[in-house]
This record gives structure tokens, C-alpha cells and sequence, in this order.
């Protein structure tokens, strides 16, 4: 006899499977989400009950007033403008600077080029606390900026300004490999018209490479936005006046305070958060591809 | 008649430049400048005077900082192994036919998008000792309040669970790129050689993947050896050290003691215990890569 169909005990086993795998994951997942879910109860949550034991769920009423008081208490949109400001000027000059080197290393090669782009992939191995304090030192006595005389003297520098938080994350390691795998990938062909044409190189970059490369592109400027918007050690070592405080300074010098006032603090986390959330949402798949890029480079 | 120059610039010279001027400016003049300050009484106002090894016998026998090493350590290999057998088996799980599996790639990589300072805000509140969520859920077992962040004893924990469940998405990701990318008829092939699941695991995937575990060891670590926003947000190191890492211990004692020659060779420190670690899982990678 050919039956078609597995018998019946190999496919309630493969039932039961299905159901232990599917299982697993809700409860991971319910794991991954519950801590955020729980930071927006708490921003939701009224003054009295954020402190109540035990802990009450649901609140007896949503208070959305949370979030304006959040807003307006902790100025939250000066420290979102100047994360804003300094997460996207880094992203435009990141993408542009590693879209130029990664396309010269893969189509415009020299004497040398090898050893250039051996030196970039070297540099990705220099830490932040080990560059830190002389980055400090350099931006604070930077000559003719921030009220510093020719010797860099006398003010206070690039310290407490947008230049200063901007100028480290200008250019990665990681965008310029990326870049320079997918501009290999283009044909060489396109150049040698170009050039016939008598377009000059930047120009054969910027309109005929560059727009093919958009998907790159987007991969880079979104984990970079994402990683710029989040970064913290550097803001809060080149701020000194409140005022120029990221949004991750501020956050954490509001969990810093001897009293928490938590349903506001959760309120500004989730109102922080929404920039990358929005970026990752809709750009889930250029965001997963650069993630994974970097895997299967390793 | 003068020679013509026949020199010019390369164009592809031109387009690293940006680059090449950046990463000169902000990583490698400053490494190197760091490398002489951590031989100095550098604190930043004065002139520096040469000191030697001095800052680097001083570290080696500060109670903090071997405290402070030995706590980042134990955090790095607390992090970095579930991180990576998580992420393998979550990819696995993922990589079945699942409902709803595009939405929960989503939502694994969630935390991993997020910054670890607002991850560290939303912890203190859910792990808070007296009015914590997770001490209520306990307490329905009828279990005592757990001080999670304020005890010796559970900080450093607490903080390798938050650095666990952050990265799991991470870690999923580059997996699941990895084991999408194995060709469907190795498997097949095994199959049809009457190998169940677990064989197949073991003989094709397993080995297959192991460039990709090495690189997932590789980079949780070294990002967990660097270990400074969750610490300072969540436990501010405490208490009494236990939970202290290198790179927080270098941020005071730069910025708010300003030993800035011995913050530099802290951070020296730190980068060689690194450079080893990085140099033995390579290594060890590489010799079962030869061995398989």
C-alpha cells in the first residue's frame, strides 16, 4: 500500500513541534517586549500609583498629561533638537565621506590604496576611552573657536558646541567597507563611458555610482543615525552647560537625581526612543541587511 | 625648456582623503597621544612630567581597578556565551516554519535598537527593590524583595541579564543571516542519509556556522569589555565596586579626578586584555576551522 500522507503519529509529532517551537518564541518575545511595555504603563501611569506596592495595573486612568508635563518640566525638545541636529549632520557626512572612500577603494585604485584601506580597517580597533581624553584636550584648546585665541587658549573651544559632538563620528569603518563591497559589485564599464562623456570624477561618483549604491547607502545612514543618536559616553564628556546636553545626557542625569520622578522619566525615555524606532520600523530591511553584512564579512 | 611634471594626483587619492583626515584627527593622533600621557602626571592644566611605569605599577596594585578588571571580565563572559548560544538558538527557532515570524524578528531586535541608556531606565524601574515589577511577580511565589541593583551580591548579575537581553537581537540576526545562507541541499543530502535533526545540527550546521560563533563571541565581548552606560545609569558602579568596570573606573578617573595619565593606562589595560582575548578566539577559531 503508498500512502501519500505521513502516517498519523509522525504528524502529530511534527503538530506537537510546531506548537513547542511556536510556544518558546511567544514567551521570548513576551520577555524581549514586556520591559518596554511596562515603560509605557509607567508613562501612563498617574503620580500616586508609580510608588504604590503592590505595583497597579492597569493605572486607574491613563494620564497622557504625563507626557506634556515630561515635556515641559525637562525641556525635552532643546536636548531632542541638539541630538536631532548632531545624529543627522554626522549621518549626512558619514554617508557622504564613506560613500567616497569606499568607492575609491573598490573602483579607483592607486599605488598604495591596499595599505590606506589595511590602515582604516586597523583604526576600527581604537576604543573610545583610550581616545577620549586627548580628543578632549585637542577640542577644548582648538585654536579660534569657542572664544580661544590662535594658541587655543582662553575659552572654551569646541566643548559645549554641536562641532564638537558631530566632528568624531564623521566618518566609520564600518560605512566605508560596506560602501566599498557594493560599489564592487558595480560594473567598471560605467566609469570608462563616463569619462568619454568627460564627466569629472566626482561627478561620475555623484551621479552615476552613488545612485545605484542607494540601497548601501541607506544601510549606512540608518545604523548610523541609530548609533549616533544613541551614543552617550562622548556627549556627556564634551557637554558642561545643561543646555547642550544630548537627549542620553539628559535622560540619565534624570535618573541621576536623588528623587525619581518616574512616571515623567519614563514618559521622556519613550518620547527619546521614538527617533530610532521610527528608523528602524521603516527601514527594517536596510537596517537588517547592514546588521548582517557585517556578519557574514567576519 | 622646464620638464613637464608628469605626476598628478591619483583621483581615487583625493576621495580617502576625507576619511583618511578624519580618522587621523580623532582616532589615531589621539591614541598616540594617549600613549604618552599614560606614562605622565598628565591632569590636563600643568605640563606633563614623564613618570614611567609609574601609572602602570600604581594600576596593578589599586584595589579598584583590579576589582573593577575582574568585574568586567566576569560581565564580558556572562554576557558574551549566552548571548551567542541565545542568538544560535533563537535563529534556529526562527528559521522553522513559525506563524508570525516576521514579526517577531521584530521585536527580538527591539532592545538592540534602543540606547543602553534608556534600556538602563527602564530596568532600574522594573528591577526596583521596593516597588519593582519583578519583585511583585516574585512575591506572588512568595518570595522576599530582592535588592537587584542595591546588593553586593546581585548587581553584577543584574547588569549581565540587561547586557544578555540587549543583545539577543543582535546576535539572532547575524545568525539567522548565516544559516539562510547554508544551501538548502546539504541538508537535504543528510537527510536523505537518515539523519535526524539533532545529527544534522551537529554535523552540517554546527560546523558550518562556526566562523560565524567566533565573530559573535568576538564582537559581544569586545563591545561588553567596554561595558560604561548601563553601569553608570544602573548601579554607578556600586555598590562598594561591585559592579564596577574598567572603562567607568577610567571615565572618573579622568573626568572627575583628572588622572588623566592614569586614566590612559587603565584604558591601556584595558585594550591589552582585549588585543589577548580577541587574539585567543581568533586563534582558537581558526585551529578547529583546520581541524574540521
Amino acid at each position: 500500500m503508498i500512502t501519500r500522507r505521513p502516517p498519523l503519529a509522525i504528524r502529530l509529532t511534527r503538530l506537537a513541534g510546531l506548537l513547542a517551537r511556536q510556544t518558546m518564541v511567544v514567551v521570548l518575545v513576551a520577555l524581549i517586549i514586556f520591559p518596554f511595555f511596562w515603560m509605557i504603563v509607567t508613562s501612563l501611569t498617574p503620580v500616586q500609583e508609580v510608588f504604590s506596592w503592590p505595583p497597579r495595573f492597569p493605572p486607574s486612568i491613563l494620564k497622557w498629561d504625563n507626557y506634556a508635563e515630561a515635556i515641559e518640566q525637562y525641556s525635552f525638545w532643546r536636548y531632542f533638537w541638539n541630538s536631532m541636529v548632531v545624529a543627522l549632520l554626522a549621518t549626512v557626512f558619514i554617508v557622504l565621506f564613506d560613500a567616497m572612500a569606499g568607492y575609491a577603494f573598490a573602483k579607483l585604485p592607486f599605488k598604495g590604496i591596499n595599505w590606506i584601506y589595511m590602515s582604516v580597517l586597523a583604526t576600527v580597533m581604537i576604543p573610545m576611552q583610550i581616545t577620549m581624553i586627548p580628543l578632549f584636550m585637542i577640542f577644548k584648546h582648538a585654536p579660534l573657536v569657542g572664544g580661544n585665541d590662535l594658541l587655543g587658549a582662553g575659552g572654551r573651544g569646541l566643548v559645549d558646541s554641536y562641532a564638537g559632538m558631530i566632528i568624531p563620528w564623521m566618518a566609520t569603518t564600518f560605512g566605508t567597507m560596506l560602501m566599498r563591497e557594493y560599489f564592487r559589485m558595480l560594473p567598471r564599464e560605467l566609469i570608462d563611458a563616463a569619462r568619454l562623456d568627460g564627466l569629472n570624477e566626482f561627478r561620475i561618483f555623484l551621479h552615476i555610482y552613488l545612485p545605484l549604491a542607494l540601497p548601501a547607502v541607506a544601510s549606512v545612514a540608518l545604523l548610523t543615525f541609530t548609533e549616533v543618536w544613541n551614543t552617550f559616553l562622548w556627549p556627556l564628556i564634551i557637554t558642561n552647560s545643561t543646555d547642550m546636553r544630548t537627549v542620553q545626557v539628559q535622560m540619565a542625569s534624570l535618573k541621576d537625581q536623588y528623587f525619581t520622578d518616574w512616571h515623567l522619566l519614563m514618559a521622556f525615555t519613550v518620547l527619546s526612543c521614538i527617533p530610532v524606532l521610527l528608523v528602524y520600523f521603516l527601514g527594517q530591511k536596510y537596517f537588517t541587511r547592514g546588521i548582517a553584512f557585517s556578519g557574514i564579512k567576519g | 625648456m622646464p620638464a613637464r611634471s608628469t605626476f598628478r594626483i591619483p583621483p581615487g587619492l583625493l576621495f580617502v582623503l576625507p576619511v583618511m583626515v578624519i580618522f587621523l584627527v580623532v582616532r589615531v593622533i589621539p591614541s598616540l597621544a594617549a600613549l604618552y600621557i599614560s606614562f605622565t602626571d598628565f591632569g590636563g592644566v600643568r605640563a606633563p612630567n614623564w613618570v614611567g611605569l609609574a601609572n602602570f605599577q600604581a594600576l596593578a596594585a589599586d584595589p579598584v581597578f583590579r576589582q573593577a578588571l575582574f568585574n568586567t571580565i566576569v560581565y564580558t563572559i556572562g554576557v558574551a556565551v549566552p548571548s551567542t548560544l541565545i542568538g544560535l538558538a533563537v535563529a534556529l527557532l526562527l528559521n522553522t516554519s513559525i506563524l508570525l515570524r516576521g514579526f517577531f524578528r521584530t521585536m527580538f531586535f527591539l532592545p538592540a535598537v534602543v540606547s543602553f541608556v534608556s534600556i538602563a531606565v527602564i530596568w532600574s524601574y522594573v528591577l526596583n527593590a521596593q516597588f519593582g515589577i519583578l519583585n511583585y511577580v516574585l512575591s506572588l511565589f512568595g518570595l522576599a524583595k530582592v535588592p537587584w541593583l542595591d546588593s553586593t551580591t546581585f548587581a553584577l548579575p543584574s547588569l549581565i541579564f540587561i547586557g544578555v537581553w540587549k543583545n539577543i537581537g543582535y546576535t539572532t540576526t547575524i545568525y539567522l543571516a548565516a544559516i539562510q545562507a547554508i544551501p538548502q541541499e546539504l541538508h537535504e543530502a543528510a537527510t536523505v542519509d537518515g539523519g535526524h535533526a539533532l545529527q544534522r545540527f551537529r554535523d552540517i550546521t554546527w560546523p558550518l556556522l562556526r566562523p560565524v560563533t567566533a565573530f559573535v563571541m568576538l564582537m559581544t565581548s569586545i563591545v561588553a569589555f567596554q561595558a560604561f552606560d548601563q553601569v553608570l545609569v544602573l548601579t554607578g558602579g556600586g555598590p562598594a565596586e561591585a559592579s564596577t568596570t574598567v572603562v567607568l573606573e577610567t571615565y572618573r578617573a579622568a573626568f572627575q579626578f583628572l588622572r588623566f595619565g592614569y586614566a590612559s593606562a587603565m584604558a591601556f589595560a584595558l585594550a591589552l586584555v582585549i588585543g589577548i582575548f580577541s587574539y585567543l578566539l581568533i586563534r582558537s577559531a581558526n585551529r578547529r576551522e583546520r581541524a574540521a
